[in-house]
């Protein structure tokens, strides 16, 4: 019952704020690392070079499938700004049937960008099946296909180690984003922009500025704080022995 | 395509002069309308009346017209037109043919008294006419042709009243000179009538000058043709009636005339033109008989242009401007080149001849008597009319080519503002009268410039006024003796010194440049290649990964680690401390009862395989040792199949388990958290058959069970929290009372123990640390644990030291990174 | 075509959502999970055509590890062939893993340590913040609390505050993100389930 109020709400909410933001956006809070992220989709236009955007290895039928649904809308946002740069951007996902949605999400975006032709296959690869073959395959993309910055933005474990290490050989930029927590323990000590928890699930908002997007992130908030409200008032009524 | 005329509405073809077309009778235009039609390439001009031509020609050529109309008394310089004329309607003139409109455009009663010289009639295309008395013609585009003041000698002139013409015109126009007129137009005529009209384009300039009869032309006409003649005589193959001067020839014809120094040997110039003898000019300069059209010229210059105006003010009623304050034109000193000899200007009266313009339309010295030449009765005379002569120049400011309006310094710069000072200053009297002494044959020595040329000729105008023509060249200034400009004095040379005489000599390609200036071309070169080469942008925020450092690390590690693994040490103690997990999980493992079903689900990668190996060793072989379960292995790993294999026949290969009698291997479990809750609610569906494709449920080790609550226990080896999560909660309704063991590895134990916090875990088993406190309870077997435990703590102690240490080193580096650029921004 | 594709994804998501609650639904929700699982299983031999198909391509054009890349190829189809042929028992598949498989990941494991180690120390000079501090220290007291002396744990150190710091804390911190995860993930999912994303390839 609780459950389905939760989502019965959380529907609502998101319906309604979608109205609202779309009438009223929103101001979001300056995030360093979506703010160079911003700055580096210009910059490899300009460098001439290719930005690699990785969705780990999450699987779309378990949990991990909201990363790998929050990658998906990253990607499509930074593909098709960089749809019409000399060189086109990389995906590269752990998990075969992400893998296939890569591709089609590439797809969409240069279609989005009228420049379907331009599109390629390629651009859009499962580089391994578990989580360091993936990081094996990953890796010889920023060394290999001049990369200029590698945005990392899905599931990741500590092999997001092996991919920070890669770049900064390879004198490139990572911005990472993980919902797992050794991940982001990972690219908060490897990567030069890390984004921590549910800030992952904001990317959409803060590249696309969609009303949809916007309003998730209020969903978000006005659920935390129900969340925060009855985590406080489950202690303090066990404390006092309500119940 | 000149002779037809193509009407306009059928396209049908008529002979030109037709009216109508012969098929649609629709009116037909003339060709050559001056409305829209025009002359096309190869078509022969249409001769046109001169009255046609009136609309377009300039306001003051139409006044001046409109005052000759008027005028009662035209003037003896005026040019009679054509007796037809008068007859005629007025029809449109050509287009190209400006002066013949100035014919056309009289009354009748001014047609009959106008004549037309034939040397005018021939500019514009006409048959000669008998000569009647000359038009009011406009002076103005005689004035232009001779350019120079001092071309015209200084002429008496009487203000006329004849308000209807202009007054630059008027003072052209008066009636003493009627019967000059008369005078002139019948020498005019008798010079045409040796000519054949012209009916080009171009207005082709004849020898209007013809020899005048004696009892038609004035005396002073007489007077100039017999001193033209004097000066033929002295000349070579020149005609002596068309160089001479009257003796009552006027002032600006003596003046016109400058001393021309053709080049015998040059016969390129048409207009062979002299001047005239001195003796003419000076018998000339004594006449004092002015045209009425010349005296009157000054009366009425309202419509005259402004650069005609501008020297009005300062004009003598009643004289024309460029007359105005004229010194009586002195015929120059007889040159002693030879006459020019002119086969054209034949029948030119003397006078006119003589009066032929000189080289040079401003002031120039015309004491150069042996410069000039004589004028030459064949030669152009009526243009010697235009030409200076050596006396005329020498007193510029006495013979105006133009109005008065040239007589202040600010009237004259304003009209040649745009000339050189060196041009003007070069441009002397005298200075391009003599001979060409060029050894070029092919330069054209001065006396064969064409008095037009000559006229064009750029003087300093601001001295007309102000200072008296030098009448000696100025000999310190070097003579032109090659080009238009032969003759002149004070000319620029094309290049200082520079005399080309030989063929023009070749310059190397090759670059002289120093070695600064190559060094710095290639710089530039550099430059410009950067700048299209892109810069590479640096990344955000990166250092310089340190392979050094790695190599340090690295090394470290390996050697502290590796050696108690192979030494085998057992110095550092094993761990005492027992977490509950770790106690509950013992508990679990030792309440399995004998022989019965367990699930065991790999869910670990291979590079885990040490530490879960390690850490569920113990576990699995107290369990075969001492309960014989039927294990029952399952995997949502791809490898994880392999994994179990490896694991019952390695570190519990002494236990002999046989697959498919004391163990089952399912496979691969495919579908993440959906396969494992399909696998929950119906096991036997999802996963028939094992590896080997054999029926699974109904062999030994699942023989009885059916559902996933028919295991005695499920234990799940995962390094994953997220497929620990997805066993827990996916299984949990299904698996009911039944008991579920997590082995997992140290990473992932902070995330499952929640679970075991809330009850739905009953144990865990936490990395190497829990596996080998699960060795102290199972008598020390395998002792896997206990062999790395040593390596492992040595592990704890180095990162500790490195961490420590390097964070520290790299704070240092990092505070003094930045330092500089907080000093900076103070 | 993409109307039907976003009502297909809204109808199933809907269905399976319902089998939650509904008892009713639960048949049709267990067949539409089994068609996922199956789905699944397909996309993972999907998956490894397209990483045969994306180590051809490189082969083909030439392209900087080509020679990488035709012995993954050569490695993938022989491991395929070996499995399929002689079955996850067989002793040359226990070869492949024991020799090729096993110590590959475990140098990479390896790898991976060094690359912590080597980030641990090189972060104070990224980040001169409090939170990099305390990041250090916190991995600090896990390393000591975690390894043993020769006479015993680590006093004070893996006996009070290490157990206090992962286990309050650490487990704290770790449970507050997990939430903020879920609830994002929860929206993110809502999102799809109202058509507002479709990651399907649509624009």
């Amino acid at each position: 019952m609780i459950t389905l109020s939760i989502l019965a709400g959380s529907t609502i909410l998101l319906l309604t704020l979608t109205l609202w933001k779309r009438k009223a956006p929103a101001r979001l809070r300056t995030l360093p690392a979506f703010t160079k992220l911003v700055h580096t989709l210009g910059l490899s236009i300009e460098d001439g070079k290719r930005l690699h955007i990785s969705l780990g290895h999450g699987n779309l039928l378990d949990g991990r499938g909201g990363s790998a649904l929050a990658g998906l809308a990253t990607l499509r946002t930074i593909t098709e700004r960089t749809s019409v740069s000399d060189m086109p951007s990389v995906a590269s996902a752990g998990d075969p049937a992400l893998g296939l949605l890569t591709q089609d999400t590439t797809h969409a975006g240069y279609k989005a960008a009228a420049v379907e032709e331009m599109y390629q296959p390629t651009s859009g690869r499962v580089a391994g099946l578990t989580p360091f073959s993936y990081a094996a395959g990953a890796m010889h993309i920023t060394a290999d296909e001049n990369v200029s910055t590698n945005i990392l933005v899905g599931h990741f474990g500590p092999e997001a180690a092996l991919l920070t290490e890669s770049a900064e050989r390879s004198h490139t930029t990572t911005i990472g984003a993980s919902d797992n927590i050794t991940g982001q323990a990972v690219l908060f000590a490897a990567s030069q922009e890390a984004l921590i928890g549910e800030e992952l699930f904001a990317a959409g908002a803060y590249l696309g500025n969609n009303a949809s997007h916007l309003a998730s992130l209020t969903v978000q908030d006005i659920l935390r704080w129900l969340v925060i409200l009855a985590m406080v008032g489950g202690a303090i009524g066990k404390f006092i022995g309500a119940f | 395509m000149a002779d037809i005329l193509q009407c306009p509405n059928c396209k049908t073809e008529n002979p030109i002069g037709s009216k109508v077309c012969k098929n649609c009778q629709t009116p037909l235009a003339p060709a050559n309308k001056i409305t829209g039609g025009f002359i096309k390439p190869g078509q022969t001009p249409t001769k046109k009346h001169t009255a046609d031509l009136e609309p377009i020609l300039p306001q003051w050529l139409r006044d001046a017209r409109n005052a000759a109309r008027g005028s009662d008394s035209p003037n003896s310089m005026e040019l009679p037109q054509p007796q037809e004329e008068k007859d005629k309607p007025s029809a449109p003139p050509p287009a190209e043919d400006l002066l013949s409109g100035l014919q056309s455009s009289q009354t009748a009663d001014e047609e009959e008294e106008e004549y037309i010289p034939d040397w005018l009639v021939n500019l514009t295309g006409k048959s000669p006419t008998t000569p009647h008395e000359a038009s009011s013609e406009p002076i103005t585009n005689r004035r232009v042709e001779m350019g120079n003041t001092a071309d015209f000698p200084h002429i008496k002139e009487e203000p006329t009243e004849e308000p209807e013409t202009p007054s630059w015109l008027a003072g052209l126009q008066s009636p003493a000179t009627e019967p000059e007129k008369d005078e002139l137009t019948e020498w005019f005529r008798s010079a045409s009538e040796a000519e054949q009209p012209h009916h080009t384009v171009e207005p082709k300039i004849e020898n209007p000058v013809s020899t005048p009869q004696p009892d038609e032309s004035p005396d002073w006409l007489r007077q100039m043709a017999m001193d033209a003649e004097q000066t033929e005589d002295a000349q070579t193959g020149i005609s002596q009636a068309e160089s001479e001067f009257p003796a009552d020839a006027p002032d600006w014809l003596r003046n016109l005339g400058s001393a021309i120094e053709v080049t015998p040997s040059s016969g390129l110039n048409p207009f062979n033109l002299t001047e005239p003898a001195p003796a003419e000019s000076e018998a000339l300069a004594s006449s004092t008989e002015t045209p009425e059209w010349l005296k009157n010229e000054s009366q009425k210059q309202d419509t005259t242009p402004k650069w005609l105006q501008d020297e009005g003010a300062s004009s003598e009623a009643g004289t024309p401007a460029w007359l105005a304050n004229e010194t009586p034109v002195q015929r120059p000193p007889e040159p002693d080149s030879q006459p020019l000899s002119d086969d054209i200007f034949t029948e030119l009266p003397g006078w006119l001849k003589a009066a032929a313009p000189e080289s040079s339309i401003f002031n120039q010295p015309a004491k150069e008597p042996e410069a000039s030449p004589e004028p030459q009765q064949d030669s152009q005379d009526w243009l010697k009319a235009f030409q200076l002569t050596p006396e005329a120049t020498q007193e510029p400011e006495n013979i105006p080519a133009f109005s008065t309006d040239f007589h202040s310094d600010e009237n004259v710069n304003s009209l040649f503002t745009e000339m050189p000072d060196w041009l003007s200053n070069a441009m002397e009297p005298g200075s391009g009268i003599s001979p060409s002494t060029s050894p070029a044959e092919d330069a054209l020595a001065p006396s064969d410039l064409p008095s037009w040329v000559q006229a064009m000729r750029p003087v300093d105008t601001s001295k007309v006024v102000e200072e008296k023509p030098n009448p000696t060249p100025n000999k310190d200034l070097p003579l032109e003796s090659r080009g238009a400009l032969a003759g002149l004095h004070g000319v620029l040379p094309a290049m200082p010194g520079f005399t080309p005489t030989s063929k023009p000599k070749s310059y190397s390609i090759k670059l002289n440049a120093s070695k600064e200036q190559m060094a710095h071309a290639e710089i530039l070169e550099q430059v410009l290649a950067a700048e299209t080469s892109p810069d590479s942008i640096e990344t955000l925020s990166t250092y310089k990964a340190s392979r050094a450092l790695r190599w340090f690390v690295a090394f470290i590690v390996f050697v502290f680690v590796a050696i108690p693994v192979f030494l085998r040490t057992q110095i550092f103690s094993a761990p005492v401390g027992v977490p509950n997990e770790t106690r509950d999980a013992i508990s679990v493992v030792q309440a399995i009862p004998e022989s019965s079903a367990l699930l065991v689900a790999f869910d670990y990668e291979p590079s885990r395989a040490g530490e879960l190996e390690a850490s569920a060793a113990p576990v699995f072989d107290q369990l075969l040792l001492l309960k014989h379960p039927r294990l029952t292995f399952i995997s949502t790993n791809e490898i994880g199949s392999s994994l179990a294999e490896r694991f019952i026949s390695g570190p519990l290969a002494g236990h002999n388990y046989q697959s498919g009698a004391t163990y089952l291997n399912l496979g691969y479990l495919s579908g993440g958290q959906l396969g494992i809750r399909a696998f929950a609610q119906n096991p036997a569906n999802v996963a028939p058959v094992d590896i080997n494709s054999q029926s699974a449920w109904t062999s030994a080790p699942l023989q009885g069970v059916t559902a996933l609550n028919q295991f005695a226990a499920v234990i799940l080896i995962t390094d994953n929290a997220d497929s620990a999560r997805a066993w827990i909660e996916q299984t949990e309704i299904t698996r009911k009372d039944t008991p579920i063991l997590v082995i997992s590895s140290a990473q992932s134990t902070p995330m499952i123990q929640p679970y075991y916090a809330s009850g739905q875990v009953d144990g865990i088993l936490s990395g190497l640390y829990g596996g080998a406190i699960f060795e102290q309870y199972n008598a020390g077997r395998p002792g896997t644990a206990r062999m790395y435990w040593d390596a492992y703590s040595i592990g704890m102690f180095i990162a500790v030291l490195l961490v420590l240490f390097g964070g520290l080193w790299n704070l240092a580096l990092g505070l003094r990174d930045r330092q500089p650029a907080g000093k900076r921004k103070n | 075509m993409r109307v039907l594709t976003t009502v297909i994804a809204i109808a199933v998501g809907l269905i399976v959502l319902i089998g939650y609650f509904l008892p009713q639904a639960e048949p049709l929700q267990s067949m539409l999970l089994n068609w996922a699982v199956t789905i699944a299983g397909a996309a993972t031999l999907m998956g490894l055509l397209n990483l045969l198909a994306v180590h051809f391509s490189k082969v083909r054009r030439g392209e900087k590890g080509g020679v990488y890349s035709a012995l993954l190829i050569l490695a993938m189809l022989g491991t395929l062939t070996a499995g399929i042929v002689l079955r996850p028992q067989h002793v040359g598949m226990q070869v492949l893993l024991n020799g090729i498989i096993l110590p590959v990941e475990g140098m990479l494991m390896g790898l991976l340590t060094i690359s912590l180690l080597y980030a641990a120390m090189r972060l104070l000079r990224h980040r001169t913040d409090i939170m990099a501090v305390f990041f250090i220290l916190t991995a600090l007291l896990i390393f000591l609390g975690s390894a043993t002396l020769p006479f015993g744990d680590v006093p004070v150190i893996g006996t009070l505050i290490r157990p206090w710091v992962s286990q309050i804390w650490a487990l704290g911190g770790a449970r507050g993100i997990l939430i903020g995860v879920s609830l994002g993930a929860l929206t993110t999912g809502l999102r799809v389930l109202l058509g507002a994303d479709r990651p399907y390839g649509d624009k």
